[in-house]
């Protein structure tokens, strides 16, 4: 399933997916910021006061209730971290206007609410700011409460601790005070509207009444970066670095962090994904079979690789005794491969699972907007056909050779407190 | 031949095809066309509250460890040849899985491609177990990490704490992978005892969403589903006593802020089939009311920092038990807990909420047919209750204002009311 793109104006883009078989639309708007510390909290606390209110409906209570008789349609804001980039989301879910009776057309509703509140906020209240600070204060704390995804947080944060991509998306406790609704006021309207956008819109929809209604809301902005932010890859950084961190936890999370030196405008990338897979990318990878099945040492043990930066993380459960042996384990799979031993039925089980994995993004709208704008970004528009035929024809030497310039960096491990 | 029955939902576009195989298997599909991913669910009715029952033929009671089914549910990946199920699925590339809650076992698959060389597979193994005494300790090790792992998440802490608060006896307010002490007492006997029990094709089904024909689905199901149906068995719940077992309970977690659940459990459980349905639309509607993002109470207690936008609500209607549980991360649950009692007590449920809160709830049931995976798990635990789904937007629409106010005064009961917390160290 492709996308169909119009320029709207300079830094103002829109991608339609056109496809009748979801119950619902999808309208994503995604505005790009350049990771920094300086913004990146600001840019975090505006995608959470948007959805505050708008001139017409100030209050959240009202402008919640408008929604619910837009057949309960969704409004969902924050951010995401894309390679350097810092993506600022608002998207909207509605229903179909096949399938519901009404006279009011359920697109025009949810357009005169996105124009308020993307494109027409005309200042933010300091009550809701200020609960919105108190709100994203906590958030930035809670990253802690899932420690899975914490410590694979924390190895990234250390691998990149040099580059913007090892900034989190959320932003710094310690900058939120000084916000207030004023500067947060001009910030959206000096820099967030004035950035590059990409808006989406998938499901079965009139495009040209969308395309009016985009160049509505952005009839007034001026873009001033037409072109979405740069990235770079990862380099590998000579020594090795080791992190031991202790948390009141029952389980012990490894994470490995690696340079693999290969990114989605590479020629090698479909070979990279095939290695992932391969490698501990699901049930039928090495990781899985090896440090899961065989050892008995953890619930789950997997790896990913990541679109634009060049580099993979390995994640673990282990007991905190267990250390050596699974961290043993997971670098002797590597190596297996490094050396070869990768057999054919390995090859192609990974093969299959990867197709099978990029076919079904085009079954969920949210999975196909997110795999677009990664793309975009990466300045690489292969469609899931292409892509397909791109991993059928990699071999088992291509894998290989991905292997080798696949690199430990960085060792990040948070174990419990010893009992 | 099987006569498959159709039936229709005009409003979702949706059509059901549902019949019994002559093992008893009930088989349903749902064509879905457009769609890259076909999915099946093999699922058989038995959930971590199964652990007391007479199995067919016999007249005396087997008690089961706790985790019995959900240690089952591993084990039938093992293969005879000493290797898994997923060896044979990396031949078609199918992503496959298996999940067990309270009261279902399913086995799944998605597949893009050789839709029947994956569901041969899932019929064949499923109908093979093969357990031995290293293949069960070796399981022992995993599950044992699986449990671990939740012991240090909140999320699963605070629900699981929650529901041993409310009941007192009902099986419900155990952990479904049972304790690490539990799963070393099971053994080869007890999982062929309930393998031979609960996996009979009577007390099984098999649901299909996809771009599938049901008449070749059928001639895998004759190949490879063989046996006999089985007669009834018999399963053992203890009777609930009413009023909840503790009010309060709090656990220390390493976590930043205190996280919150509070647990409305009703008394009776009477409800079969549509009454099941109608039950479970007219709290959500109410809970819609009261608790949705345009409610009274939900947004004084967004404003006072008392909750943030992962606050949850949600209903859970069972035979066997029914109750409302939410919450989130809360600074403070006890002043959350006050002003949601306060909310409930003082509510003044108005017919023009009524019906936009009827509008949600259709445009969220519709929103569930997006997806083959959400479609086909919905399905297979509610036609094991005997509910059928198509009839919830006729239900929900029927609701009247004074069905809303008498669920209201019936459910949200302070003496059935239990709160859990997690607090940080």
């Amino acid at each position: 399933m492709s996308i169909h793109s119009f320029e709207i104006k300079k830094g103002v883009n829109l991608h339609h997916i056109n496809t009748d078989k979801f119950k619902t639309a999808t309208l994503g708007f995604y505005f790009h910021r350049p990771l920094s510390k300086r913004e990146v909290t600001i840019n975090a606390l505006l995608s959470h006061a948007l959805k505050r209110g708008c001139p017409s409906y100030p209050d959240t209570m009202q402008l919640n209730k408008r929604l619910d008789e837009l057949y309960g349609a969704s409004l969902s804001c924050g951010v995401r971290k894309k390679g350097d980039s810092q993506v600022i989301h608002i998207n909207f879910e509605f229903i179909s206007e096949n399938y519901v009776k009404t006279n009011q057309s359920i697109l025009d509703g949810i357009f005169g609410l996105a124009k308020e509140i993307i494109t027409g906020q005309t200042h933010f209240a300091a009550q809701q700011v200020q609960q919105e600070k108190e709100n994203l204060r906590r958030l930035i704390l809670s990253v802690i409460n899932d420690k899975r995804s914490y410590a694979n947080i924390r190895c990234v944060e250390i691998m990149c601790q040099n580059e913007p991509h090892g900034i989190r998306e959320l932003g710094f406790a310690e900058d939120i005070e000084k916000i207030d609704e004023k500067s947060l006021y001009e910030h959206y309207k000096k820099i967030v509207l004035k950035s590059p956008v990409d808006v989406f819109v998938c499901g079965d929809v009139d495009i040209n009444k969308v395309l009016e209604h985009i160049k509505q809301m952005f009839e007034y902005t001026n873009q001033m970066d037409f072109d979405r932010p740069k990235f770079q890859m990862t380099k590998s950084g000579g020594e090795i670095k080791k992190i031991i961190e202790t948390e009141n936890i029952a389980q012990g999370k490894l994470s490995l962090g690696f340079t693999t030196g290969i990114n989605a405008p590479q020629r090698q990338y479909p070979a990279l994904l095939i290695f992932n897979a391969l490698y501990g990318g699901g049930p039928s990878s090495k990781l899985f079979n090896n440090v899961r099945e065989k050892l008995s040492l953890a619930y789950y043990a997997s790896s990913r690789a990541d679109l634009l930066k060049g580099i993979m993380t390995v994640n673990s459960g282990i007991e905190v005794a267990n250390y050596q042996k699974a961290y043993d384990e997971i670098m002797l799979q590597l190596g297996e491969i490094q050396k070869g031993n990768v057999t054919d039925e390995e090859m192609s089980a990974a093969v299959l699972a990867m197709i099978n994995s990029v076919k079904s993004i085009t079954d969920s709208a949210i999975a196909m907007e997110d795999y677009w704008l990664g793309r975009l970004i990466a300045d690489t528009q292969v469609d899931f056909d292409e892509l397909t035929s791109q991993l059928g024809k990699v071999t088992i030497e291509d894998v290989v050779e991905v292997s080798r310039n696949v690199a430990l960096d960085t060792v990040y491990f948070l174990k419990g407190k010893e009992s | 031949m099987i006569e498959f029955e159709k039936i229709d939902c005009k409003q979702l576009g949706e059509v059901l095809y549902g019949g019994t195989h002559k093992s008893g298997l009930k088989i349903y599909l749902l064509p879905k066309k457009g769609y890259s991913k076909s999915y099946a669910s093999f699922a058989a009715r038995i959930g971590s509250i199964d652990n007391e029952f007479i199995a067919p033929g016999e007249t005396e009671v087997t008690k089961v460890p706790d985790g019995v089914a959900h240690f089952l549910e591993h084990k039938l990946f093992e293969q005879q040849d000493g290797g898994n199920v997923f060896e044979l699925y990396s031949k078609t590339g199918a992503s496959a899985n298996a999940f067990t809650s309270f009261n279902t076992t399913a086995y799944i698959f998605s597949a893009t491609r050789d839709f029947y060389a994956n569901l041969e597979i899932l019929l064949d193994f499923v109908g093979k177990p093969y357990f031995t005494h290293e293949n069960i300790a070796k399981e022992q090790g995993i599950i044992g990490q699986e449990i671990t792992m939740y012991d240090d998440d909140a999320n699963w802490r605070v629900f699981f704490n929650l529901l041993g608060a409310m009941y007192h006896k009902n099986p419900v307010r155990k952990d479904i992978a049972g304790t690490v002490e539990s799963i070393l007492e099971i053994d080869k006997d007890i999982l062929y005892k309930c393998y031979n029990t609960f996996y009979n094709p009577s007390n099984m089904m098999l649901f299909v969403c996809g771009d599938v024909d049901a008449a070749t689905v059928e001639q895998y199901v004759d190949k490879h589903v063989t046996a006999a149906p089985g007669g009834e068995i018999k399963r053992m719940y203890p009777n609930e006593p009413s009023g909840v077992n503790k009010s309060f309970i709090q656990q220390k977690l390493s976590v930043a802020s205190p996280v919150f659940l509070l647990g409305f459990k009703d008394d009776k459980n009477e409800a079969q089939g549509d009454g099941l349905l109608y039950r479970q639309a007219v709290t959500e509607v109410l809970l819609e009311m009261l608790f949705g993002k345009s409610s009274k109470i939900y947004n004084a207690l967004y404003e006072q920092g008392l909750i943030n936008d992962m606050f949850e609500v949600d209903f859970t209607s069972e035979v066997q038990y029914s109750h409302t549980i939410m919450g989130g991360e809360s600074v403070n649950p006890e002043k959350a807990k006050e002003i949601i009692l306060h909310g409930i007590k003082n509510s003044r449920l108005c017919d023009a909420e009524l019906e936009r809160c009827k509008k949600v709830l259709i445009g969220r049931f519709l929103r569930l047919f997006n997806s083959v995976e959400n479609i086909s798990n919905l399905f297979v635990s509610n036609l094991f209750k005997g509910v059928d789904l198509f009839n919830f937007p006729s239900i929900c629409e029927g609701i009247t204002l004074n069905e809303a106010k008498e669920r209201l005064q019936s459910h949200f009961n302070e003496e059935n009311c239990a709160m859990s917390v997690i607090l940080p160290h």
